[in-house]
């Protein structure tokens, strides 16, 4: 007899279902099930990973959904024409877009209107029917049965029966049969599945812990009598219900009836809107002409060539609407003086490059337009759009939603439990106590931070004893949690647009971010379902280039990006001295100690270094013989005759994506949509098993092509490496430009550039206070605060000059800042009175503004400031204009410079004037400053101290940890064993200052110290603050 | 000399160490919480270990891991605070608390001979109770504030403004607020303070300004708010970690004797019956009051009968806190208790309970209590309602078919399956076997996985030709008969 499950719940009915869709299917695929419709709660979150699993394993993954009605009453719906799935999306945004955030209500007219093309269960304990029966009110279960037929019809109601071995549940059983039979409705057997095996019902126990607010301990019988929901075969099924054989003979006939699956979706990109007369092709040619025109001076043949090919090819793939829609974004950005630029793969195209969309020209950098989209290619090419961060890319992101409506959304991002999330909520239904929890988070603080030991050992030490019963199973279901959905997020930045209604392809709901609308599925999701989504990248660099091209334009010495010099010598002379704090991309630890190495001399090697220090190359072990081959200490050599023209421009060595792509063409004989596959597989890392399929495929195919088993090794575990996070030349190039253009800046154009990225922190590698710093160490003179002379952001008040804008004091409130800024701009203020009397500052704000001194043009020192503000009767006075200083101030004595440093530190977070240790050096005369480090032999043991601005454990490095200590004269770089961290993880994490103690490692210019022990460096007047935390 | 200040360093440290000793562990007081968690008072072992105040958490476990960290312990105070009036009432009558673990006694009319006598043995008190105190004395309640702090252990000021003058400002205690403003404008002590004009103080903090200043300068003047006796004498505190021996609860128990003892003292009663109440873990109470054959005030006394008493009690889980309360009376006479009329010698009534208790064991007197879980027969005790609640059917269909009568405890049986299912029950101790004629099930029941009282059932009704319908259940420890249907 055969059986299929209809009722299946996943973790995505969040806190309540204890498996994924994946392993839902594949159980059901295990079991011999021949497919299984999955029904969360009020929401199609699974539907896709169910689809595309049962896609793989040749089962069939119907649609369906529990709806929660405002009586408390939840109905499961199952979609059986797409006009069903429309009205479940629609029904369901209708539900939950009027909804807070995470909550749906539907009303039983809402249910009936949208019930065409649906077929509805009565559902299981939480049913309208099973719930009157259990308030004892046998008519209200009739009530219930009527009220359901009439909204969907008898033929597209069934009544369900599960049976899960709980006492009793055969009376009410015997009801629900009694009353099918009455009204001739058929029966249908399910298992109202919540979790895929047993074992995972402690999941389910832990979710209702979490859902009850509760602990196990204290669940009681909120908790399930036994662990029958699961999913269970058809002979299983069929024993169950051996008494009521029709019950699960009528699922196989529901299933029949049951003709929509997430195959059938229906999406369409929408058209853009052309001019009468032409067509998206047409249209697009006679833009992409234009612009290449403008790009290139003359269209030359080479040009056209290329043009005429990638146009030829767009057309035939059907994409020339996508194109004209980025198009016409950039566009919109151009007009309201936003800079975009396009990354990825967009920039191998030489139409996006004439449209304006990417910054590189893809003939002069020899890139394949194939990379980009192909003839083989089934899914849409990808263009990324970087913008602005912060305001400037919202107004763009609202553009789009003004002109597409409710045919435009954001993609969600998937919140899945992780280590400090699963052990917390863990831990707490298991009652341990919150110390340990806290302690746990603490030591074991998140994403940058792969640990070296074991999640047993990270127990013991937060003081979680395996030994004891409930450890074992802290740490077990810690395992069980690791990855299934917590809740869903927002995606940074993917829009998706479509022909239609986005509410008829895919449930929409709230973001929490007020005016956004987010769709259910993720961009995976989207990705396997063929909906189009438009990356609108938020990015600090733009932001910084934007605000400095603005003010070098306001100052008189206008800079166009697209026309300054790609060879400046004193550009790549601070880029191999590694002088980049502030560049984009190549500021890291790593970058600035492989600049002196790879010494970038053109454009293209700062794409390489760009490209370089990823954890892709990085584990692929590309870094040391492309650095030994480059000096010339190791010959170039190739895998592969047949490979000299794909590597010759790396000297052989495997550093892009493209390049793993062609040698799979040319080495493997992948055709076009094979290669195609393989670059999706790369990027796709929630199925590993379709990459290790086509490594395999690849592996034989290189060797039936009598490549040399060490070059097949090498290509095959490259191929592993670029699954994480290789990066494709065409976007390596993309973003050397913006790292070009900010070096470029830094050295022309200092005083704007530093400006600009005071006025867009947080961003970037350093805080503004190691910004600051830099920007002494290159002549700027940074000047404080005043409320006579600052803006509101900070400006370039001469050349070489900045003036730290009021916006850099913490806790003043933009309106105020705004009032001071008019009122000095209609009159100077005359005195401290004249600017209490004149501005609306709060008391603490004007406290703030004399601490740091910006009161001082006024009153003659901060203490003075202080002292005059705090009266009480100032208000008053001020009213009556008798306020005077009533002498008492010269009582007060100067603040000293450690005093002011605090409080400069407290408040805005940096000092425009020494660096606090320069004020302590006297105390440690054993310290070496940063800038003496060069004057130690190789194997020197030193002592170094400072302000810790940077602590890193790369995923890459095996668990070494980098730590850069910044004194008065620079930054001392320190790398620390994970022996010596894991001895000393709190005092390295948890304080603010540090005394490193080592031996020197100096390689080519770059030095290291190997600490040997460390201490944090306690001084009891170093202002706190002036570190930041790690990145 | 008008004032004295009777102060205990590290207050809240020393009331929770009098309660908990921590021997020659590293213990700290933290405050605040979560991130914003900060050490705010450590043991000697703790500061040898490097830490030092207003580190985080965080920051002095990394430093030494074996630190004892805890938090301010209300009780503990309650109970140091109590121990410290009864100190500072030997001096005078008039005596406020002016902070945790701070009093002031106003002095007037004492001599200063006698007063010295009397500050020794406060000192002496309080020592041997675990708390160490300063004591200060000048002539207004803030110099001899300001005295005890500096007091090694004692200090009588004759100078007040020379010894104010470098004191730091911080001792005023002043508001976040002030202690930020004082900080910025470089006013570090008193006698900085003091130098400005009162009235440009006032002028910028009110009233409170002037007050401040008069502190600093030694010209504060204020009624004390005098505290009054204690007309409880009650104590109560809950475990940091269960007790599951005698030695910590009799410890915790003489401190608290050793208190209680003083205050029923020092007002001049006896104590005529002790109530003492242990909250065990498994979240049930034991009680006892003891009527004292002959009230008394002396420590010893009450303490023997304590020790007696739980010396010989065996409890079913470990002690989460107690509670202990001196019902005082005038020597020579006690108050009968409400109910005591129908008992003729309610010492008695107790003690042969207490025997009921030891014979059918502590776990099983009491009105038993349904408990929430699918585990049958899952019940527990509690205390006797006050008030029969009215009946309430249970929610759900109303229950049809027989009733269950169960079998305490099930009996051990032997079944023969035929397919799956029960054919032959035998089962001597019900004295009950048979063929199954009919059955009904499996039902199946499990629960408490997550800890060493994890359970699993399956459960049938079968019906045994020679007649009668029992459940049997089948558990991991085989099959047994639960119980027989009406």
């Amino acid at each position: 007899m055969s059986y299929v499950e209809l009722h299946a719940s996943s973790a995505f009915s969040f806190l309540r279902g204890g498996s994924s869709p994946e392993t839902l299917i594949n159980t059901a695929a295990q079991l011999g099930l021949p497919g299984l419709a999955l029904c969360d709660r009020n929401g199609l979150y699974g539907a896709v990973r169910a689809h595309m699993a049962a896609k793989a394993t040749g089962l069939r993954a119907w649609v369906g959904a529990e709806i929660s009605l405002e009586t408390g009453d939840v109905v499961p719906v199952l979609a059986a024409t797409r006009e069903g799935y429309q009205n479940l999306c629609r029904l369901l945004s209708v539900a939950k877009l009027r909804a807070p955030k995470g909550q749906a209500r539907a009303s039983w007219e809402e249910l009936g209107r949208h019930s065409p093309g649906l077929i509805a269960l009565t559902g299981d304990t939480e049913g309208p029917l099973l719930r009157a029966w259990w308030a004892g009110d046998r008519a209200g279960m009739e009530t219930a049965l009527e009220r359901l037929s009439h909204l969907f019809g008898p033929a597209n109601l069934f009544v369900e029966l599960q049976r899960h071995r709980v006492r009793g549940e055969d009376r009410a059983e015997a009801a629900l049969v009694a009353l099918a039979r009455k009204y001739r409705l058929p029966l249908l057997a399910t298992n109202g599945v919540i979790y895929a095996t047993r074992e995972a019902r402690r999941i389910a126990d832990v979710f209702a812990c979490l859902r009850h607010h509760t602990t196990l301990d204290g669940a009681g019988d909120r908790l399930a009598h036994n662990a029958e929901r699961h999913l269970k075969s058809p002979r299983a099924m069929a024993a169950l219900f051996a008494d009521l054989p029709e019950a699960v003979a009528n699922t196989r006939g529901l299933a029949d009836r049951l003709g929509f699956t997430l195959g059938d979706l229906g999406y369409r990109f929408p058209d853009y809107p052309v001019p009468g007369g032409d067509d998206q092709i047409s249209f697009l040619k006679k833009m992409t002409l234009f612009g290449a025109q403008q790009r290139y001076g003359s269209v030359t043949g080479k040009v056209r060539k290329q043009l005429d090919h990638e146009l030829a090819l767009i057309g035939k793939l059907g994409f020339s609407g996508y194109f004209l829609v980025v198009w016409d974004i950039c566009n919109f950005c151009r007009e309201q003086g936003i800079l975009v630029q396009g990354r990825g793969s967009a920039a191998n195209s030489a139409v996006c490059y004439s449209l304006g969309i990417t910054a590189v020209d893809p003939i002069a950098q020899k890139l394949l337009f194939e990379r980009f989209l192909s003839e083989g290619r089934s899914d849409w090419p990808d263009i990324d759009l970087d913008l602005p961060s912060g305001e400037r890319r919202e107004r763009v992101i609202q553009e789009v939603f003004r002109r597409y409506g409710k045919r435009a959304a954001m993609t969600a991002n998937v919140i899945t439990y992780r280590g400090r999330s699963a052990m917390r909520e863990v831990g707490k239904v298991l009652g341990f106590p919150d110390d340990a929890l806290d302690r746990f988070s603490r030591l074991y603080a998140g994403g940058d931070y792969p640990q070296t030991l074991g999640i047993d050992e990270q127990l013991k030490l937060s003081g979680v004893s395996l030994d004891q019963p409930r450890g074992r199973v802290l740490l077990e279901l810690m395992r069980d949690l690791q990855g299934l959905p917590r809740h869903l997020g927002q995606h940074s930045g993917g829009v998706v647009l479509c022909a239609q209604e986005l509410s008829d392809l895919v449930p929409l709901e709230n973001a929490t971010m007020a005016g956004r609308v987010v769709i259910e599925w993720d961009k995976s999701d989207c990705e396997d379902m063929g909906i189009i989504k438009v990356d609108l990248l938020g990015l600090g660099m733009m932001a910084v280039l934007e605000d400095s091209l603005a003010t070098c334009q306001e100052r008189g010495c206008p800079v166009d990006l697209a026309r300054i010099p790609k060879d400046d010598a004193a550009t790549f002379a601070m880029l191999q001295k590694a002088d980049t704090i502030g560049v984009f991309q190549v500021e890291s630890r790593a970058q600035m100690a492989t600049l002196p190495i790879l010494k970038p001399a053109n454009f293209y090697d700062l794409a390489v270094e760009v490209a370089i220090i990823r954890p892709g190359p990085i584990h692929g072990n590309a870094v040391h013989p492309y650095l030994a081959r480059r000096s010339g200490k190791e010959p170039v050599t190739y895998l592969d005759e047949r490979a000299k023209p794909i590597l010759e421009r790396t000297l052989g060595v495997v550093l892009f994506q493209e390049q793993v792509l062609s040698l799979a063409m040319t080495l493997g004989g992948f055709s076009p949509g094979e290669a195609d596959e393989l670059r999706r597989a790369i990027g796709f890392t929630r199925q590993p098993e379709r990459l290790e399929a086509l490594k395999a495929k690849l592996r034989a195919a290189m060797q039936a092509r009598s490549v040399t088993e060490g070059a097949v090794t090498h290509i095959v575990e490259a191929l592993g490496s670029f699954a994480l996070y290789g990066f494709p030349e065409s976007h390596a190039l993309s973003f050397a430009l913006l790292a070009y253009a900010s070096s470029w800046l830094k050295v022309h154009r200092p005083a704007e550039f530093y400006a600009a990225l005071l006025n867009n922190q947080p961003m970037g590698f350093y805080g503004p206070a190691t910004l600051v710093q830099d920007a002494r160490r290159h002549g700027i003179t940074v000047r404080p605060v005043c409320v006579l002379e600052s803006q509101a952001q900070t400006t370039v008040a001469a050349d070489r000059v900045l003036r730290l804008g009021l916006a850099q004091v913490r806790g003043l409130r933009a309106a105020g800042v705004a009032e001071l800024v008019r009122q000095r701009t209609e009159t100077r203020f005359a005195s401290l009175a004249d600017f209490l009397r004149r501005t609306r500052f709060t008391e603490e704000e004007r406290r703030a503004l004399a601490s740091v001194g910006a009161l001082n043009g006024l009153a003659g020192n901060r203490r003075h400031a202080l002292w005059e503000m705090s009266r009480q009767d100032l208000n008053d006075d001020l009213f009556t204009g008798v306020f005077e200083p009533d002498g008492s101030a010269d009582l007060l004595t100067p603040m000293p410079i450690l005093e002011r440093l605090r409080h400069d530190f407290a408040l805005t977070g940096l000092t425009v004037g020494e660096h606090p240790m320069a004020f302590l050096r006297e105390r440690f005369p054993d310290l070496w400053r940063a800038d003496e480090l060069a004057l130690a032999a190789e194997g020197d043991r030193v002592r170094v101290g400072g302000s810790v601005i940077c602590r890193q454990r790369p995923g890459t490095a095996k668990g070494v940890v980098f730590v850069s200590l910044e004194d008065e004269s620079g930054v001392a770089n320190a790398v620390v064993f994970p022996d010596l961290f894991e001895k000393r993880r709190l005092v390295i994490t948890q304080h603010p200052a540090l005394v490193i103690e080592g031996r020197v490692q100096s390689r080519e210019g770059v030095i290291h110290i190997k600490a040997e022990r460390i201490e944090p460096l306690v001084a009891a007047d170093l202002p706190a603050g002036a570190s930041h935390d790690f990145h | 000399m008008n004032y004295a200040v009777l102060e205990i360093p590290d207050f809240p440290l020393h009331a929770r160490l009098r309660l908990e000793p921590a021997g020659a562990r590293p213990v700290a007081i933290y405050t605040g919480g979560g991130r914003n968690a900060r050490l705010a008072h450590l043991n000697a072992a703790a500061a040898a270990a490097g830490l030092r105040p207003d580190m985080s958490g965080v920051q002095g476990l990394g430093l030494c891991p074996e630190l004892l960290l805890w938090s301010a312990h209300a009780v503990a105070e309650q109970e140091a605070t109590a121990l410290l009036l009864s100190a500072a009432w030997g001096l005078s009558p008039r005596v406020e608390v002016t902070h945790p673990g701070l009093c002031t006694a106003a002095l007037g009319g004492r001599d200063p001979a006698g007063l010295r006598r009397d500050t020794g043995a406060a000192r002496q008190a309080l020592a041997a109770q675990g708390l160490p105190a300063r004591i200060g004395v000048g002539t207004t309640p803030g110099v001899a504030r300001f005295a005890a702090y500096h007091a090694a252990p004692e200090l009588w000021v004759e100078d007040s403004l020379a010894f104010l003058a470098p004191l730091p400002v911080g001792l005023l205690e002043l508001t976040e607020t002030e202690a930020t403003l004082f900080e910025s404008l470089g006013l570090h002590t008193l006698g900085a303070l003091a130098r400005l004009p009162q009235a440009s103080l006032s002028q910028r903090l009110g009233e409170r300004g002037a007050r401040l200043w008069a502190q600093a300068a030694g010209r504060d003047r204020r009624p004390l708010q005098t505290a009054t006796p204690p007309a409880l004498h009650h104590a109560s505190y809950d475990l940091e970690h269960p007790a599951e021996t005698l030695e910590p609860l009799l410890f915790l128990l003489r401190r608290f004797v050793d208190r209680l003892a003083t205050e029923v003292a020092q007002a001049s009663l006896v104590a005529a019956s002790v109530r003492l109440a242990l909250r065990l873990e498994d979240e049930t109470r034991h009680e006892r009051e003891f009527r004292l054959p002959q009230p008394t005030a002396r420590a010893d006394s009450l303490f023997k009968v304590l020790e007696q008493y739980l010396g010989a009690l065996h409890l079913p889980s470990a002690v989460t806190g107690l509670e202990l309360e001196l019902t005082p009376a005038a020597a020579g006479a006690r108050q009968e208790g409400l109910f005591e009329s129908a008992l003729r010698d309610p010492h008695q009534f107790f003690d042969t309970l207490a025997r009921v208790a030891a014979v059918v064991g502590e776990g099983r007197v009491g009105t038993p209590v349904r408990q929430a879980s699918h585990r049958p027969d899952a019940v527990g005790l509690g205390p006797p309602p006050a008030v029969i609640p009215d009946y309430r059917p249970p929610p759900g269909p109303p229950e049809t078919g027989p009733l269950l009568r169960r079998f305490r405890p099930p009996h051990p049986a032997t079944v023969e399956l035929g397919d799956d299912t029960p054919a032959y029950v035998l089962c001597p101790s019900a004295r009950t076997q048979g063929e199954v004629r009919a059955t009904r099930g499996p039902w199946r029941r499990d629960g408490e996985w997550w800890g060493r009282s994890a359970w699993a059932q399956e459960e049938w009704d079968v019906e045994l030709s020679p007649g009668g319908l029992y459940r049997l259940i089948h558990t991991p420890a085989g099959w047994f008969l639960e119980g027989t249907y009406d």
